[in-house]
This record gives structure tokens, sequence and C-alpha cells, in this order.
């Protein structure tokens, strides 16, 4: 063999070797530079954002958000030996049996959702799940019509979201009921109909959806560098409202006994911070669990303190009576004729339950003579009695923060220049009224004379926990406090001599004005009623440690069948709520040796 | 003096397989739940050890060294593959009912890739003494004078193929063996027989199987795309298969390759071995390297093995000693051939086979053999001038 030879056959051989480089190189050149369809390169996630929260003063979540997730795979992407193992695992980790996801994955081709319905606990689970199951090589490539290869795995995606009410039917019908609606992509949210849910459904929607892309792994897992993008989710803001769970639930049960008790429809009760309007508890014997709505609910779904617009009776007198005072119109010493309980006012004949003859006038209030106040009402412009009763808020609405409140009605100025009507009107009749109006005029005595507008909610809290304050409307004095603190001694002396004696409550100031009613059907007045009394709690304690608590209370119960007077109906129920309070260090009585 | 450009750039492409190993390794990490450092760790110990194997290699005699280090590769080699089936499973590993390592101080060694070098020694050394010329004997006599290879030839395959299931490694093997026999003297006549039996071996083995024949269907799937544009349309009409899928794993090595387009998504950037390449950081090192350094990485890397395989062959063409210049035409066959065949693999050309590319893929046994197989080159340099011009 001569070098010459060997030289040869080496050069050959490298020329080939590197020939075939070439060939590489330009196969290599070519994948790289001619057009391909490639996978995409990218992959986005979208968190929706969620709808916030309804909580209560005391922290509790009275109506929160929860995220429901689905769990979707392709049948064609499940290895055939690996089946079993997929059914048993997905089985035990989601807690749908075996025999249902079998069901469900010979029903479908392709891909197929497992369950609509997954809470974020499970979500995250399955989610492990589905990266183990990509270990244990249970998902294989499977190629569609037109040529594609696929990898497709174990997709957990945001379904919707579900309203939840975890105490199930507290403080309804004031929170309302939301109703589920599809957005674009299929995506379930839920919407405010009535109530909170309603009257700050702007506030409590979702806000902004989040949106993250990125470069993707195989699995489609975001990799999240500087390539990536995330717009964050922004969820609506949550409602801090003014009534404690702890309260509010111990109302209710007051409410639930005495609806048994008196056989009522509807007993309703509103307890209100006197300073500013703040609400403590607005209750309804008459409640529902917004999640399962029955049939037999729908009377229940209206918010009747503010929706029910009802004709007050004897609770208008004290209104009527501080216009006079406020006029000077009367002094609460002048004496009253009360024709012995029948007088006669043109063609119209006015009855006193109680019969009296001589009586002061501040008696009048507080032994609830009909006779003697349609008298003193007489003394009142037409004009005057009509600003007055607006002033205290009549036909106005009260200005609560909820939805679809009744403004009611009450005669015009030109009909309140009739005798008649004046009387009437001052024993309430011929206006209309809810609940939460006649507490806000009530609350004028209990507050040197200042009306305030009734408020729920005390703040917005948004998604870094900051509270935003809700602006409060100002209080504007429409009697003077003279005026006010003689109305509050009046209503004193109803409770402790008067028709309200049963709501006499030792160590404390208690004052407040029964009212019966007969109800109005087909334009009639028939022998059913509605009670009311409205009144305030003080406890004597001032010191710049303790301020005084004051509290303005109204109840209302609408039809009592067991009894039709209000000191035995809406009365006991007062009284019932006072002691509560007392009992629970909202009020704080003296004890008997303080007095 | 060793040649030093062979040296360095060895030393080169072994540091290009350590950074390889760490970026391409990213996904296997997670999905296993290893520390980052897994992969990169150990192709490091392996890499600095290689590399320190070959220059003290280097430092030795040939006359005295070379023989017995080639003979110890190729004996002990084999003894440890026969057997391996009978040792205590704390000793093997197996993967897929294949014994293919030997649990060393906590790293496992694959025996095979050691005898490969030895392997290609027994051959140089056996062809230097007992094959001269051919001067003109005919096929049969020199088909005579093969036998007893091709029976060892044989005995090897079988210890390869069917105990260790590695099919790969015997194409590659074989492949050597008849190029060594091409250089030892043997004629073209005698060659292209050779070539042309195994060829004929390769299509029976093929057809024997539908699921063979399914693979190189899916094979021309993807290959059809680059071979028909040589034809004219009139003929590339009538072999196009009208497309069977892709297969999964070269369509996605496409897909990394045109990903990384000219200049590449840069280091750590590619998106395909995000666990579309599932072997990515071993059998798809050169899709990886194309993706994230795009075409001129890949033409980088693959001048440094052209460039290296000239070293090897310089050596060879300019030693003396017929036993050195036949071990060091196998040591680059070897090299050749395992690099070629993955590259056509992973692009399409030809149906792909499980071979590693030296230095790159991740690996230890593969590097320290490969490295050993260089430093007995690199040994053999030390004997060598090449730097004068040869003599005419």
């Amino acid at each position: 063999m001569t070098n010459q030879n060997k030289s040869k056959k080496i050069f050959l051989l490298f020329a080939l070797l590197v020939l075939g480089f070439i060939i590489f190189l330009s196969v290599m050149l070519m994948t790289a530079v001619k057009q391909r369809h490639i996978p995409s390169l990218y992959t986005s996630e979208s968190i929706k954002a969620k709808r916030g929260s309804i909580i209560s003063a005391d922290g509790f979540h009275i109506a929160s958000t929860q995220k429901l997730y689905k769990a979707v795979v392709n049948t064609h992407s499940i290895d055939p030996k690996k089946r079993d193992l997929f059914i048993q695992l997905f089985s035990i980790y989601s807690g749908i049996e075996a025999k249902e996801i079998r069901k469900r994955l010979k029903a479908g081709d392709g891909s197929v959702v497992l369950s609509y319905h997954i809470g974020p606990k499970s979500a995250q689970y399955l989610k492990t799940l589905a990266f183990e199951l990509r270990r244990m090589g249970v998902f294989i490539e499977f190629t569609d019509k037109s040529g594609r290869s696929y990898l497709h795995g174990l997709s957990v995606l945001e379904s919707g979201e579900a309203r939840e009410y975890p105490y199930s039917d507290l403080l309804t019908p004031v929170v309302g009921y939301p109703r589920k609606t599809d957005d674009d992509d299929g995506y379930t949210k839920t919407t405010g109909i009535k109530g909170l849910e309603k009257y700050y459904d702007e506030e409590l929607s979702a806000r902004q959806n989040g949106k993250q892309s990125a470069p993707r792994d195989v699995n489609n897992y975001l990799i999240l560098n500087k390539k990536s993008f995330t717009k964050n989710a922004i969820d609506g803001l949550s409602v801090k409202i003014s009534i404690p769970v702890t309260l509010q639930i111990k109302v209710e049960r007051i409410l639930d006994q005495y609806k048994a008790d008196l056989r009522a429809n509807e007993i309703m009760a509103v307890v209100m911070d006197s300073r500013d309007g703040k609400i403590l508890s607005l209750a309804s014997s008459n409640r529902f669990d917004p999640t399962h709505i029955r049939k037999r609910d729908y009377p229940a779904l209206n918010a009747n303190a503010i929706e029910y617009s009802f004709e007050p009776g004897s609770v208008l007198k004290p209104i009527i009576f501080a216009l006079l005072l406020e006029g000077k119109l009367i002094n609460p010493y002048d004496l009253v004729y009360a024709y012995n309980g029948r007088y006669k006012l043109g063609r119209k004949v006015i009855t006193d339950e109680h019969k009296f003859d001589w009586l002061s006038a501040e008696n009048v209030i507080v032994h609830s003579s009909n006779i003697g106040i349609a008298q003193l009402a007489q003394k009142l412009d037409a004009v005057d009695y009509h600003q007055g009763l607006m002033d205290f808020g009549f036909t106005q609405r009260s200005g609560i923060d909820l939805p679809y409140e009744r403004s009611g009605s009450m005669p015009s100025i030109s009909e309140l220049r009739d005798e008649i009507y004046k009387a009437t009107s001052s024993y309430g009749y011929g206006i209309r009224a809810n609940l939460l109006q006649l507490l806000k005029a009530y609350n004028v005595f209990n507050n040197n004379g200042r009306i305030q507008t009734p408020y729920i909610t005390t703040a917005l809290i948004d998604e870094f926990g900051r509270e935003i304050p809700v602006e409060k409307s100002s209080s504007v004095q429409i009697i003077s406090s003279a005026t006010a603190r003689r109305m509050q001694q009046i209503l004193i002396k109803t409770v402790n001599k008067g028709t309200g004696v049963k709501a006499k409550t030792p160590g404390l100031q208690v004052g407040g004005k029964t009212g019966t009613a007969h109800i109005v059907e087909r334009g009639r007045y028939v022998n059913k009623y509605n009670t009311s009394f409205m009144g305030f709690a003080n406890d004597f304690k001032g010191s710049s440690k303790h301020p005084q608590a004051r509290y303005t209370l109204g109840i209302t119960v609408v039809q009592p069948r067991a009894n039709h007077f209000a000191s035995l109906t809406a009365v006991p129920v007062f009284k019932a709520i006072v002691d509560m309070m007392a009992e629970e260090g909202y009020l704080s009585p003296l004890s008997t040796g303080d007095q | 003096m060793p040649d030093k450009k062979l040296f360095i750039l060895t030393g080169a492409l072994i540091t290009i397989g350590i950074i390889l190993s760490y970026t391409l390794s990213s996904y296997v990490v997670l999905l296993l739940g290893y520390d980052d450092f897994h992969f990169v760790l150990r192709q490091m110990i392996f890499g600095v050890l290689s590399i320190l194997i070959m220059w003290s290699l280097a430092q030795l005699d040939p006359d005295v060294w070379l023989h017995r280090l080639g003979l110890l590769l190729f004996f002990g080699g084999m003894l440890l593959m026969v057997t391996m089936p009978f040792m205590p499973s704390y000793l093997v590993s197996e993967v897929g009912g294949a014994k293919r390592w030997i649990k060393v101080l906590g790293f496992s060694l694959a025996p095979v890739e050691f005898f490969k070098v030895g392997f290609v020694y027994f051959l140089a050394w056996s062809f230097s003494r007992k094959l001269g010329h051919h001067g003109d004997m005919g096929v049969f006599a020199e088909l005579k004078r093969f036998l007893p290879y091709a029976f060892i030839f044989i005995l090897v395959m079988f210890l390869i193929a069917f105990m260790q299931n590695d099919l790969g490694q015997v194409v590659v093997l074989g492949l050597t063996l008849v190029f060594m026999l091409f250089f030892a003297g043997s004629s073209f006549k005698f060659f292209f027989t050779l070539l042309l039996t195994a060829l004929l071996f390769f299509l029976f083995f093929i057809m024997s199987a539908p699921h063979r024949i399914e693979r190189i269907k899916s094979w021309w799937a993807s290959a059809q795309g680059f071979v028909l544009t040589l034809f004219p349309d009139s003929i590339a009409e009538h072999l196009r298969v009208e497309v069977i899928e892709e297969p999964y794993q070269i369509g996605h090595s496409l897909n990394a390759i045109h990903n990384g387009g000219l200049f590449g998504t840069g280091l750590g950037n590619g998106t395909f071995k995000m666990g579309f390449l599932s072997e990515v950081h071993t059998d798809f090192i050169l899709s990886g390297l194309a993706e994230e350094f795009g075409f001129f990485g890949l033409l980088l890397v693959t001048l440094l093995f052209i460039w290296t395989l000239q070293r090897i062959f310089k050596v060879a063409n300019r030693t003396q000693v017929s036993v050195y210049y036949l071990f060091s035409m196998g040591v680059g066959l070897l090299i050749a051939f395992a690099f070629m065949i993955n590259a056509y693999g992973i692009s399409g050309l030809t149906p792909i086979k499980g071979i590693s590319v030296p230095f790159l893929s991740y690996g230890g046994s593969a590097l320290l053999a490969t490295s050993v197989g260089i430093g007995m080159v690199l040994m053999i340099s030390r004997s060598v001038d090449m730097i004068s011009k040869p003599p005419k």
C-alpha cells in the first residue's frame, strides 16, 4: 500500500463526508427559511375577575362569589391502556363516581367536559393531577383529519361563578338575590336583581378580567419571563354594611317567634343609630334562601320595609303635634275636649278607643286620642301642614341604599284645606308611608330636631383591602331642638303612662307611639289591621369615653290575627328587641340603685 | 507533541455540550422534579473528566500503551456485556428490559460505548496483521479472508442488538467495519459487495414487519418535502405520497429548526424544547441547538466537527504504522457516522434511530468513551510529524 494511495482514499472519504454534511446543512437551512406552519408559541389564560362580597359590620361574608371550574379532556388523547388509571384517579381527585366518568368518556368523541361544577379546591387538586398524569404518560399524541398531531392533556378551566350565601336566609330580603347570565365566552356570571345586590350591582360587578399571555410549553403551561404579559384581574368592590350579623340574627329570631305567636302575615323591624342614620338591623320575618328561591318565596322577595306603603295610623299623631308645637300653635298643657269618645266633624264621625272628656294636649298623644288630634290639627294652615309633612320626609324616598323604594302619598294642599282631610291625616289615614320613612321621621325627635338619611353601607372595599367610605348626606334641622326635646318627653310619657306602657324598660330612656290602621282592600277599609310602634331607646350613660347610646326603632306588624291592638302586637316586639340589645351591650341600663 | 488543535477542538465541542445540557434540559427537570443543575452538573463532571483523560492519554507512548488500552477496552467491554445480564440488579440498571448500564460510584456507565472504541482497535490490530493489499485476489477469496471478522461482528451484533436492544449502535459499528475493511486494503468490488449485502439485509429487515413499513412511509412524508425539490415536477408528482402525517417527533424537530431560523431564539428561549421534543437533551440535541442558536449556530458546530475529522484523518494519513492508521480512521468513522445518522434523522432525511451526537448529547459514558478514543488518537499524533509537508 503506497502512501499516495492511502492519502487518496482518505481524501475521497473526507470529501464524501463533507458532501454528506453539506446536504445536511442545506436541508437545515431550507427548513429554517422555508415557510412552515408551526404550532403557536404563545398561549394565554384568562383570569376572570370575581363579583365582590357583601360583608357585615362584624366581618361575616353574607354574600360571596365562588369560582367554578370545568374539567375537559380529549378522548383521543388518553392512552387506551391507561384509560382505567385515568378514570380511577380522576374519580378520586374530583369525587365524581368512576361509573359517571366512564359514561361521559364513552358518550363523547373528542373534547369531553367531565364536570362543570368543580370548586376552587378540587380544581387545584385536578390541576396537580393533570401534571401527574402527564408524567405517567397517560396522554398520547393523536392526529386529526388534516394530519396535524396534537398532545392534549386534562385541562381545568374556569366555567363560571356561583353566588353563595353562607348564612342562607340571613338579612334577606335586604341583601336581595342575583341572576345568572352568560358572558360572551360562555362564562356564567351573576347580576344583582334586588336588594343590596341590585343597588350596588355596578360596584360589586367584576371590574377587569385578568389576562396572561406568555410563551408556553407543550402542556400549555405559561412560562413567565420577559416576553410574558400580565393584566391583573380586578375583582368587584366589596360592600361593607353597618349591620352586624350577631344582632341581625337575634332580631330575626324575635320576629320569627312573634310572627308565629301573633299569626301575622309579616313583622318588620328596623334599628337605627339615632345620631347618624346608620342601620343596625333591618329585619323581616319573611325571608328566603337566595340560592334556592321557591315559588312560595315570591312574596318575600320584596324588601317590604321600603316597598310596602301603608296608612300608618296613630303613629302620625306626634308628627302633627310636633308641627303644632314648632309653629307655637299649641301649648302641651292646653286643654282639649274629647267629646267622650264620639265627635262629629261635618258628615264625618270620629271615635276614640278610650273615652275622655277633657285632657291636656300632650295627653292627646299619650292616650292617642283621635278626637283630640283632629281638633288640634285644624290650627295648622294647609300649606304648613303639607310642607311640614314633606319636611319630615313623607312622600320623599327615605334615601336608604336599597332599590325600588316606594315614596308613598298624602293629600294635596288643596285637599288639606278641608277640615276632614286635616283631621283624618292627623291620625294617619289618607297618608301612605313605608316603615323606613316613618323611622326617619321619628328619628328627628331623638336627634335634636335633625333629620338623617338612613344608610346600610358604610364603605366599599377595593382589591387591596382599602376601605373607601361611602359619602353620607348631611342632616337637616327641621324642628328646633327644644321642640324635639319636648316631643321626646311626651313619647317617654306615652311609654310610661300611656298606650306604650308595655315597652317600659327600667334603667333606659324609652319613648314611642303606637299605631293601628285598617287595611284597604279593593278600595275599602276591611277588618284587617297593620299595627306599628315607632320609638327610641337610649341609655343614660353619657361620658366622653362612653357616649350615650341612642337608637331609633320601628316595628310594623302586618295583619296580626291574634290581636289588633298595637300595644299587644308591635309593642312587645319592640320591647323584646330593646331587652335583647341591652343584653348584647348595645344599651347599658342603669341598675335600679342608680335611679 | 500531540496535536493541539484536535485537543482544543474536542474541548470546545465538549464545552458546547455542557452548555446545551443546561438549557435543553429545562423541561425534563421540571417534569421530573429534579434540581435545575441536575443534568449540567453531571455533564460538567464527565466533561472535565474527559478532557483530563484526553490530556493524560496524549502524554503516553503509543508503542507501549495503545495496544494495551485497545485490547483492554475490547475484551473488558465484551466481558462486561456478556456478564451483565447475569449481574444483580443493584449493579446494573435496567431500562425497558435491556440491561445497558453498570452502576459505578453513583453513576451509570454503558460498557457498549467503551467497547466500540475497543472494537475499532481490535479491527485495526487484526486487519493490519492479517490483511494486506487485495492484489486482485477475487471477491470470494476476499470473503474467505473476511469470514472470521464477519463471525466476530455477528457475535457483537447479537450482544448489542438483542441483549441490549440497541440497533443504532450496530448500524454504526457495521458501517465502521465495512469502511475499515476498505481502508485496510480490500478492493472496491468487495467493498461495494458488502455495502450492497448490508443494504439488502436492511431492506429485508424493514419489509419483514408492517410497522417498519409504516415507519418508512411516515418518514417519507417528512422527507419528500425536501427530496422532491431536487426532481423536476413531472417526476416529483409520481413520487409524492398523499400525506400520511409527519411523525410527531420529526414534526417538532423541524418546527424547532424553523423556529430557530437563521440566528436562533437565543440561549434559553426555545419553545419546542419545552416538552414538544421529548429527547431534546440527548437524541434531538441538534434540533435544540438549531432552535436556540439558529442555522449559524448549527453551521459553526458542524464546521467544528468537520475540522475535528480533518485533524483525525490527518493523523491517520501521516502515521506510518498501519495499526495507528486504521485505528485513527476507525475513530474518525465512528464519530462521523454517529453524527451523520443523528443529523439525517433529526432533519427527517432518514428514519430516525436512537443515536446520540458525539460530545454534544447528554450522557457520560458516550462522552468518556469518545474522549478515550480521541485521547488514543492524540497519543498516536505524538509519534507523527503533523507540521511538515508530507513527503511526495
